[in-house]
């Protein structure tokens, strides 16, 4: 099943010192359920704290955040899962041990079943008694990926996922995403200040400025899209000009 | 070696009388004997019982407390102050009190090797858990751990470190405040066994408990370090 979860003036402000912030400032976004959106912006401008406060590791000060299925009814308790900036895997434990970690419910043959789809899926399949230390940035990060995708998620928030990654592994990880992300059937919220990045994977862009979402764009481009493709530097002019 | 060969070197050259240093042979004659009478291993016997029983006692303590105290941070400021003036006071210095109220038995040098011992492990532990990567909060939050799964999966692995540092510590602590409390009040035990060997003039014996007490301390850490290093395989660097 996918949630599309909607946003109707979300404002949430903290105290630095003394000092108050306010990253989000009446903001309203829907994303909608299947689809893969994008809210693209500058770095402090309020988008990680956009994905805690749908995943609910921050709360809201003021307006409202509601889940919807396909059909827009209410869809409540979505199952949602977060792919951090750094793949935050924990060390004492294997590759296998951190993925059954997220589905620590299921009967062990299912868990099985899924770590070795998932690892196949990102390329992964013979890492599974690994540890951590043993994996490169970029298979860590893929370990990151899978962890996130192997619940079957209703919602799958990624929070600069290849943010922390040299540039060529950055490409080659954004370019497989491109293609993993055709099979697995959830809605996607994606972070990021990349505009490649959002502009090869999207469906639709939300650009974010001072708290708000300030433009918006849709992606109609089919997928999977490959970095070269002359159609995708229209889409990417667009957005550099919401940048400047 | 080199140790043994400049001990050998200065007691048999005459500058030390053998009263003050015997030699490495008269000390490992000793030891024979202590050993084929089974005095040495009803002594070393007597010790370890007294140093594990003390020290897993500050075990069940200190672990639970630490544990307590990283996620009551109120209780802890609370408490810190009277945990720091405790751990200031020198276990040896409350013989004579732990005497009056525990009797002149096990259970006084049961405690003081407990009081020895829990410092080290406590402050270790406490530490381990302060030092968790605040990121694996959100982690386990997303993955809707709970306080069983969080301690079991993310808090007890990531301090286990720690964890193992202070047994070292406090098993250490433990031996020498041992030491201690039976050269003041005990019928047997190592530390019984050099005080009654100083009262004879009996230098052997006393070197001989005092490599003992060396051997046996260096053999716990080292058994500490090999289950330590066993156990947490991601963090070598700390070994």
């Amino acid at each position: 099943m996918v949630a599309g979860v909607s946003l109707v003036d979300v404002s949430k402000t903290f105290l630095d010192g003394k000092r108050a912030v306010s990253p989000l400032k009446d903001l309203s976004l829907t994303v909608q359920p299947g689809k893969l959106t994008t809210v693209l912006g500058k770095s402090g401008c309020g988008k990680t704290t956009l994905l805690k406060v749908i995943c609910g590791l921050e709360k809201i000060d003021s307006g409202k955040i509601q889940f919807f299925r396909d059909d827009g009814s209410a869809f409540e308790d979505p199952k949602i899962s977060l792919v951090f900036q750094d793949p935050r895997l924990l060390p004492w434990k294997s590759v296998r041990e951190n993925l059954e970690l997220a589905i620590r419910t299921l009967p062990a043959a299912e868990q099985e079943k899924r770590v070795n789809e998932v690892l196949e899926l990102v390329q992964l399949s013979g890492t599974a008694d690994l540890y951590p230390a043993q994996l490169s940035g970029g298979m860590a990060q893929r370990i990151g990926l899978a962890r996130g995708i192997i619940s079957r998620p209703d919602l799958l928030l990624l929070d600069e996922p290849f943010g922390a990654l040299d540039f060529m592994t950055r490409s080659k990880l954004q370019m497989d995403f491109s293609k993993i992300q055709t099979e697995l059937e959830t809605t996607m919220l994606l972070i990021t200040h990349d505009i490649n990045e959002a502009v090869l994977l999207s469906d639709d862009i939300a650009f974010m400025r001072d708290g708000k979402i300030a433009e918006s764009l849709d992606i109609n481009l089919p997928k999977p899209r490959r970095y070269g493709d002359t159609n995708l530097s229209q889409y990417q002019k667009q957005l550099f000009n919401f940048f400047i | 070696m080199l140790i043994v060969i400049a001990w050998a070197f200065l007691s048999s050259s005459g500058i030390f009388s053998e009263f003050l240093l015997p030699t490495p042979a008269k000390v490992f004659k000793s030891f024979l004997e202590l050993c084929e009478s089974g005095e040495l291993s009803r002594h070393i016997l007597a010790s370890s019982g007294r140093v594990f029983g003390g020290f897993f006692m500050a075990v069940i303590v200190a672990l639970p407390l630490a544990y307590f105290f990283y996620h009551s941070p109120e209780a802890e400021a609370r408490s810190k102050l009277t945990l720091e003036a405790l751990r200031f006071i020198p276990p040896l210095s409350l013989i004579p009190l732990l005497i009056l109220w525990l009797g002149i038995g096990e259970p006084a040098k049961l405690a003081i090797v407990f009081l020895a011992s829990f410092f080290p492990i406590y402050l270790n532990v406490f530490s381990g858990f302060k030092q968790i990567n605040s990121a694996y909060d959100e982690l386990s939050q997303t993955l809707r751990l709970t306080k069983l799964e969080k301690f079991r999966h993310i808090e007890f692995p990531a301090s286990l470190p720690n964890i193992f540092t202070g047994l070292r510590l406090g098993f250490g602590y433990s031996w020498r405040a041992l030491v201690g409390a039976e050269l003041i009040a005990a019928t047997s035990g190592l530390g019984y066994l050099i005080g009654d060997a100083s009262e004879m003039s009996r230098t052997d014996r006393v070197f001989v408990g005092i490599l003992c007490i060396a051997v046996l301390g260096i053999a716990g850490d080292q058994l500490f370090q090999f289950i330590g290093k066993r156990c947490t395989p991601w963090a070598r660097n700390k070994w």
